[in-house]
């Protein structure tokens, strides 16, 4: 029950980009999608840049190349020293995240609101505020003469418009902007940069005058043009600039206090963006050849690391390569890097899931062979033969053993005795063997133990 | 990975509501909501094909380091006679679910519609079912898809394998 619960909060609190399908800007999807990694399809956490161009996050193409060396996506070819990270879409990404549930539940509410659906809303609206102003100049015409229905008619045409107007008109230059243009994701960029609760939140300062601006229209324009102010030493224009983005945004502080929100959230992003420098203090942790290290070596370069020597060879040999993992995708390509203890924590995480000590792997392996029948893939490429091996090896080495013996005596004997001792010879062996699957411990030597006793039972019979 | 493939129910899920360019995927939903690793899928033979009108199910394990490692994917046995489909197990031979070609951009919904393609484009170079294929590579399409309609109905396969029961 536990477990189900589980998989229910994990599909509860999956986040698609098809959930701006129902607002009133489904064009944000394309943003959500651009911002996701290919392939945890989650956002990009730590996202580091390929020379094919396309972006990942640092872990998940990390553990990929640890095993096929190529772009996922254009199946280029790439190593991982070739990944190169990227503060600014880390920044992004973790900004655009943290607003997402508001962006989401802003532009639901939107909705709400309308009575018309929201494609045609704009231009209806102002047809038919139009309309219902030329009505109501009619209805004052006819007022002169007519009776008192028209005027509870005008008052009420009167009544909705002051509090409607000021949304539509935004709205109508968002609706305008996308007609122009084809939809994209510059157009919902723009809408976003429009719409009034879309843009509140991604402010920033300008490191250089203080005032903040929103991101988008700082890293475009506004520094460029205050560095180059600042070099011509022209405050006047300085103060003029700002000016000009300024009146956009009162009005809808004014219209939406509730969306407003401190700065800090968005320039904590941005200032961690500036301040970002390249970790060169640390160095990366190379990739062993573990075909030419020993066990003791492997167990050495373990331990300076303080990581544990528990374990068989190839489990000290994942654990390596998972940390160097984790290590790089830490001190090389994240903005923010963690403590080593943290980075061992999560080893220590990542390998009770995946690098599981001897005896559980090995209940893991007869539990994975009693679920399905082991033959139904015992000759094509799916057939764990390791793990078969692996699990039945005591009993394979005995079996050997038993017949390299055998085989021995009735050599030995058929020079001695021709014929007559030759069938004691085989009854033996074949009882030896059969004796030897019962002990076996684990019931699941279902390939040999079939051939070989049928063929003992036969030849017992006889 | 456990919210992988979470995130890729939900999303899944969404996309056959929703989208009509994946029409012909009739179902692709985990067997049961508590084991998110064995996935069932169902498909419709393509339309202009011997396979038309009729519906092939898909069996899915995703293997513990997905999307690292490709998804294991089969028909049910003895359903779809292809020329890179074993008849007697299911298996599917298509170098996108190799270890060598899979790219973990893919997902599984992506990979059930390339077999859908498969059905529809049969690559007779690289045979499971050497008849079916010899006669794909002569370009005796009419024969090719009058022994996959035999097959379809009920047809038997002689010693090969037994008499399928009737759909």
């Amino acid at each position: 029950m536990s477990r189900k619960a589980t998989v229910d909060e994990q599909i509860g609190s999956v986040t698609d980009p098809r959930d701006y399908r129902k607002t009133v800007i489904p064009e944000l999807q394309d943003i959500d999608t651009l911002l996701r990694c290919n392939i945890c399809k989650g956002f990009l956490k730590t996202p580091v840049l390929t020379p094919c161009g396309h972006t990942f996050c640092s872990l998940c193409i990390r553990e990929y190349l640890n095993r096929e060396q190529k772009c996922p996506l254009c199946l280029a070819e790439l190593r991982e020293s070739m990944l190169k990270s990227e503060f600014l879409v880390n920044e992004i990404a973790a900004s655009y995240t943290k607003l997402r549930p508001k962006l989401l539940e802003f532009l639901n509410v939107e909705k709400g609101h309308q009575t018309q659906p929201v494609e045609d809303s704009s231009c209806m609206e102002i047809e038919h505020h139009l309309a219902s102003s030329d009505r109501s100049i009619s209805r004052i015409n006819e007022e002169n003469g007519d009776g008192d229905d028209d005027d509870i008619q005008i008052i009420e045409t009167r009544e909705n418009r002051p509090s409607k107007r000021p949304a539509d008109a935004i709205f109508a230059s968002a609706k305008k902007s996308r007609k122009e243009s084809p939809q994209s994701g510059i157009t919902s960029l723009f809408n976003r940069a429009k719409s009034p609760a879309l843009h509140q939140p991604k402010l920033a300062d300008c490191p250089i005058c203080g005032k903040s601006f929103p991101v988008e229209v700082l890293q475009r324009t506004h520094l460029d043009e205050c560095l180059s102010k600042e070099a011509l030493d022209k405050p006047e224009d300085i103060s003029s600039s700002p000016v000009t983005v300024k009146p956009a945004l009162n009005p809808v502080s004014k219209e939406l206090p509730t969306i407003e929100q401190p700065d800090f959230v968005s320039t904590t992003h941005y200032n961690r963006y500036l301040e970002s420098t390249s970790n060169g203090s640390v160095t990366r942790l190379a990739k062993i050849n573990f075909s030419s290290t020993s066990l003791q070596q492997l167990k050495q370069k373990l331990s300076s690391l303080k990581l544990p020597t528990a374990g068989s060879r190839q489990q000290m040999i994942n654990r390596y390569n998972h940390y160097e993992m984790l290590w790089n995708s830490n001190y090389i390509d994240s903005i923010d890097p963690v403590d080593e203890s943290e980075l061992r924590r999560r080893l220590a995480s990542w390998e009770s899931n995946h690098n599981a000590s001897d005896i559980p792997s090995k209940s893991g392996f007869i539990s994975k062979f009693l679920i399905k029948n082991p033959m139904k893939d015992f000759k094509t490429d799916r057939f764990d033969r390791k793990g078969w091996a692996q699990a039945h090896q005591r009993a394979f080495r005995r079996l050997i053993r038993e017949a390299k013996t055998s085989l021995k005596k009735s050599k030995k004997a058929t020079s001695e005795h021709a014929g007559s001792l030759e069938q004691e010879d085989s009854t033996h062996l074949n009882q030896s063997v059969s004796s030897d699957l019962s002990a076996v411990p684990s019931n699941q030597l279902v390939a040999r133990k079939d051939n070989i006793t049928t063929c003992s039972q036969g030849s017992s019979e006889t | 990975m456990g919210s992988r493939l979470a995130k890729e129910y939900v999303q899944t899920a969404k996309t056959l509501r929703n989208d009509p360019a994946f029409s012909h995927v009739l179902a692709l939903a985990p067997v049961s909501d508590d084991v998110l690793n064995k996935w069932e899928a169902t498909i419709e033979g393509p339309p202009q094909t011997a396979y038309y009108g009729y519906q092939f199910k898909l069996q899915i394990e995703v293997d513990q380091n997905y999307p690292i490692k490709p998804p294991w994917i089969c028909f049910e046995p003895q359903t779809v006679p292809h020329c890179n489909v074993d008849y007697d197990s299911g298996r599917i031979c298509l170098n996108l679910l190799d270890a060598d070609h899979w790219s973990p951009a893919w997902d599984l919904l992506h990979s059930i519609n390339a077999i859908w393609q498969l059905l529809a484009n049969p690559e007779p170079d690289s045979p499971l079912d050497i008849d079916l294929a010899c006669l794909f590579r002569t370009k005796d399409y009419c024969a090719h898809d009058s022994l996959v309609r035999y097959y379809l109905n009920g047809g038997s396969r002689g010693s090969t394998g037994p008499i399928r029961g009737t759909r």
